[in-house]
């Protein structure tokens, strides 16, 4: 819980320091692109605070890769 | 890809790079060398971490010692600078994508996802060196040979239609 206040704190802290320049440019598309990252962000980031299972990246890779690396160590040995 | 696509001075670029990868060369031939002296090749093999192992041995006269201690702090200077590069192609990268001159405006939000990555990338050292004999070299294969040449070709065919439209 205290991870999820400390995250909480950041993002607002991210906002208020960011958003309003781009406020003053007038830049929409940077906002909404600035607004969906940091909600990702936010969104995995809490998941592990919470100690949820997050899908790992490095595994996905791994499984795509695996049949090269197999083919690969099978030229090697 | 930072270089050449985001150094103005390319020839002053060209001969950095060349000196980097030269000094960065001769540092690993010099630490691979003092590891197989030093160490042997058995021990050397097996460790995860040579260049540590060896200033831990250092010892000169019961004076001497504890060099370790500043290979450690070493790598938080070298791990800060591998870190600052990576961290500098990314923004750079997602701006190119996005059709964003700023790219300093994601340094925030893209610091959360990769700070939370971090602790969910490599769950555990045994889980790392899987990865890294497993995947990594396919991986960079992919990455390092055949993404470059693929936009070499691309880039040639371009090059060729546009000069055959001009002329």
């Amino acid at each position: 819980m205290l991870g999820v206040l400390g995250l909480l704190i950041v993002c607002t802290l991210v906002i208020w320091f960011e958003v309003p320049k781009l406020r003053h440019k007038k830049a929409k598309k940077e906002l909404w692109l600035f607004y969906t990252v940091l909600a990702i962000g936010m969104v995995v980031s809490i998941c592990k605070a919470l100690g949820l299972n997050v899908p790992n990246p490095s595994d996905l890779s791994a499984a795509i890769f695996k049949p090269i690396s197999i083919f690969l160590f099978h030229l090697l040995s | 890809m930072i270089f050449p696509s985001h150094t103005p001075d390319t020839k002053k670029a060209t001969q950095s790079f060349y000196i980097g990868n030269i000094a960065g060369g001769l540092v690993m031939v010099t630490l691979i060398l003092l590891g197989i002296l030093v160490l042997g090749p058995y021990y050397s093999q097996i460790t995860m971490f040579p260049s540590y192992e060896l200033g831990r041995r250092i010892d000169v006269g019961n004076f001497l010692q504890g060099i370790e201690v500043v290979i450690a702090i070493l790598w938080f200077i070298t791990l800060f600078f591998k870190l600052c590069i990576y961290f500098y192609a990314t923004l750079l990268g997602f701006a190119n994508v996005f059709h964003i001159k700023d790219y300093k405006l994601f340094s925030f939000p893209v610091a959360l996802i990769m700070i939370t990555l971090s602790l969910i990338v490599y769950p555990s050292v045994s889980y790392q060196k899987d990865w890294d004999t497993k995947t990594w070299i396919p991986y960079s294969l992919l990455v390092g040979i055949l993404y470059p040449l693929f936009l070499l070709i691309a880039g040639f065919i371009q090059n060729k239609k546009r000069r055959s439209s001009n002329g």
